[in-house]
């Protein structure tokens, strides 16, 4: 472990072997193409599929009620985060109102998938539009066109937590040229830990961010695969999955068909950012089909689809207050969100910002902290985990309002971080949100990023350039963040609305002739398992990682697991597989001791080798016991035959990864351009296993989150059409857009692991949006650009621009579906700055 | 996509006279036309039967034919004396497109398809280009590149005409140029497209704009304009409707970008930035 090992997973993918789920091809297969509504809310007041029976190769069509008694359970929702929670029925066909558009209205089932496509255009049917709502505070008002006419509501939920009286914090301060202050809260004088922090306040930072909704773009979208398993009773589903164990349950539920019936395969996963954690109407629509008609089904939707009907991410209104003292130490902090749900909810859509409440403090100690979450339905697609699911939130929250603070007290923004951060700890510790943080040592990030960025030359620059007016700006921004990973101990999973179940199985298995199988629950779709847990393995067993092939992804080949997604892999999943090779160690032992007629106390296991203290030449390799093993003619008596380990891990904590980071944007205040110029990022994930793949999730986080910060962005039409349905008009940014990263590490091992492995799969997408905004405006401050909402599209930088000089600035009708103009103008009006 | 309504495709040479009916399509690349439904389609008329030379370079210029790919014309290798050449590959990494489209897309399906980002359409503009049309009468006409695109995805073509060729004078050709571009990713489509042009014989200046405009714009100057006459020129000959509105930028944005690289321009061909 600790080394660079090449990914064994690659060769085969960049050389076009990989096994995609679209590439199967099966005898007598159809084609599932599915008539998606256009509209965002209407009834379908008539629906014939009759003519699309009569076009060449079509075998079959379906309406929702031709269906309906094939999905009991309808497209399942796991998440219930409070008592309260409206969870509407979700039928993979409607049968009375589309809610989106994208909402599926009938399918077709054709000899190939073009045809199949066609016929969609030969159904008959009539809509009568509805009212439509597609932001989230008109949702919430009274008379509002309602999503779903039997709730009688569009709220989903109302969840609120939170310690200390962080009320009262906020209602009255000592500022002495705040007037309204003794009337908002004539008894200042509260109980408990808030009456300190109320008699230091002197600043109140208010604040509104909004976290524009994504599109996650994996590189291959969905496709399914079903058919009836020829030779056992029951069906398998080939599928474009993270998860195809939940997948195996959920499609049982769904549909009704016993689980011990479905056996799920994930094939090569080209990509999910976790669109992909979830269970999609079409998954149940071709297994359903595929019982029904007898023959296998297949589903591959194309990019218009994707960016359709495939969840979408982020999606929040936040409104933040951070109260400190005016020598810039936090005392409090509290937020309400607003979280478009879309039309439906998907299998975690409520508890994405839920499960990333507590997150909002992030790497600061205080005492007062509350929040509340409103979730709010939409006439939108559906939203749920994408990339870091909460946390990159809940992080650019609190470090914009950070640097906001910085800005307000004069402060460099390192020096108020520091003042607000833990001293290091690496034992579990209390957070304001409640969570037990596992070890922390931020000092050392900060340090390390300070020095390796050289940020006093920086700074240097920076004053150069705004002495010179020089055009273009030099900005810097820090975002010092953590994450909460390693999904998780069952029981705190089960306090968060998830029914529990965060552990993770592995199978470790030597064989005759000493090679390794490593069978693990959790299923990569880009991680580089494969490499990472081979390595784990060869390094607990003494073999080489080419000796150890793993095995993931098939329901049938690894019977129980809890799939990948929330950096929970390496910290839950990794570790099952090492302790699965201790148990194969511990029972080898055993043997060897047995064959080299010594006792196993007196072994030590050194490179593979068993061998006798003191007599090194007394030895036998491990492959040679696991040759043994399974022969079981030279083992202990009543010893099972067999080197042959199961191990379910649950841990008894999170894990918390954290880094440092600093983005260097140069932002042209003539034409409103941003780039980033240099990009450095300390970050600590405990010991690392594999320092190539590490990077490479960094890389690529640090990527996704640039893209937020300056290039994407969905947007919908009054209406609620998706206007950037294509990558034409969603802009991802390519290698030209990006800098290169100059990455460090600091360890910081958790106690919540034998390994002290935290997890890194979305460090970069956490840490990087609010340090490139962080850094644009700290580029424009000279300006008065005090805030600006994601993306920082040049219009919009060039827009704060004028409003801050006073001038009159661009608008128009795609600006206003983007909401920068309202959003902008919206701040400055909240802008409570004491 | 299969656009399923078609019941022919026929392949010509666009020289021969044609019985153009209600629902026929010229095919060139067809990179736009196999992109989204076309249900009012019913026969495509298939250009690869136009066998002229993708680029001809002589001591006119050079002539591109409709159906040269934008890859063939990115692989020109200019006469050295052509020092407006090197607008040609910058137009061509102009484009929202990867390598694929490159291979595909014409430039005379840029040029017809007339949306207002079209590089091939700001290339054939600022380099006073010459199309010649074959119209449904078997008739042919020459237009001016700047009198071409009347509006966002509108031109002058009546159904039935064709794009046959483009010609570009060897004296724009040996102008001096400058190009300034605004879009959010390298490869994304543009908001702003300006080119200038400066002839070294008589001194005129040109100022083409695209892409922040509907349709190109080509303004004309005896001699490099001061800063002001510039941007009153600019003022005064686009009016504020013409600026396009679309999710890469509003109007008054573009307006802004369109008189600062503008200006920008003006300072580079005049070869004094502060002038």
């Amino acid at each position: 472990m600790g080394g660079g090992l090449p990914r064994k997973e690659d060769p085969a993918l960049v050389t076009g072997r990989a096994n995609w789920t679209d590439n199967i091809q099966l005898p007598g297969m159809l084609h599932l193409a599915l008539l998606r509504s256009p509209f965002a809310h209407a009834k379908v007041t008539h629906l014939d599929v009759s003519g699309a029976l009569d076009r060449p190769g079509v075998v079959a069509a379906f309406t929702g009620e031709d269906l309906a008694d094939e999905w009991p359970g309808g497209v399942p929702c796991a998440a219930v985060v409070t008592e309260e929670q409206n969870t509407p029925f979700q039928a993979p066909i409607v049968t009375d109102e589309a809610r989106y558009m994208g909402d599926v209205v009938a399918v077709v089932l054709a000899t190939d998938r073009y045809k199949a496509q066609d016929a969609l255009e030969s159904i008959e049917v009539d809509y009568e539009p509805l009212g439509v709502v597609v932001d989230m505070e008109s949702a919430l008002e009274e008379g509002s066109p309602l999503v779903h006419e039997e709730l009688g509501t569009n709220e989903c939920f109302t969840f609120t937590a939170g310690v200390g009286n962080v009320d009262e914090l906020f209602d009255k301060t000592d500022d002495p040229d705040d007037q309204a202050a003794a009337a908002r809260a004539p008894d200042v004088q509260g109980e408990g830990d808030t009456d300190a922090a109320f008699a230091k306040a002197n600043v109140v930072i208010k604040e509104r961010y909004i976290q524009q909704r994504l599109l996650p773009t994996a590189i291959e979208p969905r496709a399914t695969v079903a058919f009836q398993d020829p030779g056992h009773n029951g069906y398998v589903v080939y599928s474009a999955t993270q998860v195809p164990h939940l997948a195996k349950i959920v499609l049982s539920l769904a549909t009704g068909i016993p689980e011990n019936e479905i056996r799920v395969v994930a094939p090569d996963v080209g990509g999910g950012f976790g669109s992909k954690l979830n269970v999609y109407r079409e998954e149940i629509l071709a297994l359903v089909l595929a019982k029904k008609l007898g023959t296998p089904v297949k589903f591959n939707e194309d990019r218009s689809e994707n960016y359709q009907a495939t969840i979408h991410g982020r999606g929040q209104i936040q409104d933040i207050e951070l109260a400190a003292t005016s020598e810039g130490r936090i005392l409090g902090l509290r937020v309400k969100l607003l979280d478009d749900m879309g039309a439906y909810l998907q299998l975690l859509t409520p508890a994405i910002s839920v499960s990333g409440a507590a997150m909002f403090p992030g790497v600061y100690t205080f005492d007062a902290f509350s929040i509340e979450i409103k979730g709010v339905f939409t006439n939108l697609t559906p939203t749920d985990a994408y990339r870091g699911a909460g946390r990159p939130e809940a992080a650019y929250a609190i470090e914009r309002a950070v640097d906001s603070l910085a800005r307000k007290l004069d402060m460099d923004p390192a020096e108020v971080r520091r003042k607000n951060f833990y001293e290091p700890f690496d034992e579990p510790t209390e957070t304001p949100g409640g969570l037990q943080y596992d070890s922390m040592n931020m000092q050392a990030a900060m340090d390390r990023l300070v020095e390796l960025a050289d940020y006093e030359g920086l700074r240097r620059e920076q004053q150069q350039r705004r002495e010179n007016n020089d055009p273009v700006q030099l900005g810097l921004g820090f975002s010092t963040y953590t994450e909460i990973c390693g999904l998780g101990p069952s029981q705190a999973l089960a306090g968060l609305g998830l029914g529990g179940g965060g552990w993770e199985a592995a199978n470790v298995r030597m064989l005759v002739t000493g090679k390794v199988e490593v069978a693990t629950g959790t299923s990569p779709h880009g991680q580089g398992h494969e490499t990472s847990w081979a390595q784990i393995a060869a390094d607990a067993l003494g073999v080489t990682p080419d000796d150890v092939v793993v095995i993931h992804g098939d329901t049938a080949a690894v019977p129980f697991g809890r799939d990948t997604y929330g950096s929970r892999s390496l910290a839950v999943g990794g570790i099952a597989v090492h302790l699965a090779c201790e148990k194969v160690v511990d029972k080898a032992k055993k043997i060897a001791a047995h064959m080299l007629e010594a006792a196993e106390d007196d072994l030590e296991f050194e490179g593979g080798k068993f061998s006798v203290a003191g007599s090194p030449d007394q030895n036998v390799s491990i492959q040679d016991v696991a040759g043994g093993a399974y022969l079981g003619a030279d083992i202990p008596e009543g010893m099972e035959p067999t080197l042959n380990e199961n191990m379910t891990f649950d841990p008894p904590n999170f894990t918390f990864p954290f880094g440092a980071h600093l983005c260097v944007t140069e932002v042209d205040t003539e034409t409103g351009k941003a780039w980033v110029r240099d990009y450095y990022a300390v970050d600590d994930c405990g010991p690392v296993i594999n320092p190539i793949i590490v990077d490479g999730q960094l890389h690529g986080g640090l990527a996704q989150g640039i893209a937020q910060a300056l290039y994407e962005g969905v947007i919908y039409s009054e209406e609620g059409n998706l206007m950037t349905g294509s990558m034409v008009d969603y802009m991802i940014p390519g290698a030209p857009e990006l800098p290169n990263f100059t990455l460090d590490r600091t360890v910081t091992p958790s106690p919540s692991n034998p390994l002290g492995v935290k997890g890194v799969g979305e460090a970069g997408t956490i840490g990087s949006p609010p340090a490139v905004m962080n850094s644009i405006i700290d580029a424009l401050s000279p300006l008065g650009v005090k805030h600006m909402d994601m993306p920082a599209l040049p219009m919009r930088v060039w827009n704060a621009i004028q409003d801050a000089q006073g001038n009159a600035a661009a608008s128009g009708e795609y600006d206003a579906a983007l909401g920068s103009r309202e959003a902008d103008v919206k701040q400055e009006g909240r802008s409570e700055e004491k | 996509m299969n656009l399923n309504t078609i019941t022919e495709v026929r392949r010509v040479t666009g020289d021969e006279n044609l019985d153009w009916r209600e629902g026929d399509s010229w095919l060139a690349g067809g990179t736009w036309l196999f992109s989204e439904p076309q249900p009012h389609l019913r026969r495509l008329l298939d250009l690869q039967g136009f066998d002229r030379e993708p680029l001809v370079v002589s001591e006119q210029g050079l002539q591109i034919s409709p159906t040269c790919t934008i890859a063939e014309l990115n692989a020109l290798e200019a006469p050295p004396e052509w020092t407006a050449a090197p607008l040609i590959r910058q137009c061509c990494h102009s484009f929202l497109a990867s390598f694929k489209v490159w291979n595909t897309a014409t430039v005379g399906g840029n040029i017809c398809m007339s949306l207002p980002a079209g590089p091939m359409i700001s290339l054939s503009v600022a380099l006073e280009g010459i199309y010649t049309l074959r119209l449904r009468d078997g008739s042919e006409r020459r237009v001016a590149a700047e009198e071409f695109t009347t509006g966002d995805n509108q031109n002058i073509l009546q159904p039935g005409d064709l794009l046959r060729s483009i010609e570009l004078p060897i004296e724009a050709l040996r102008k001096q140029t400058s190009f300034r571009r605004m879009s959010l990713t390298h490869l994304g489509r543009s908001s702003a497209l300006l080119i200038g042009t400066l002839s070294p014989q008589d001194g005129t200046f040109m100022l083409t704009v695209s892409a922040s405009t509907k349709r190109p714009i080509r303004l004309s100057f005896d001699q490099m304009p001061d800063a002001r006459s510039l941007h009153e020129r600019l003022r005064e000959t686009i009016p504020d409707s013409i600026y396009h509105d679309d999710v890469h930028g509003a109007p008054d944005y573009r307006k802004h970008l369109t008189f600062h690289f503008g200006e920008e321009i003006r300072r580079e061909l005049s070869g004094n930035p502060s002038a």
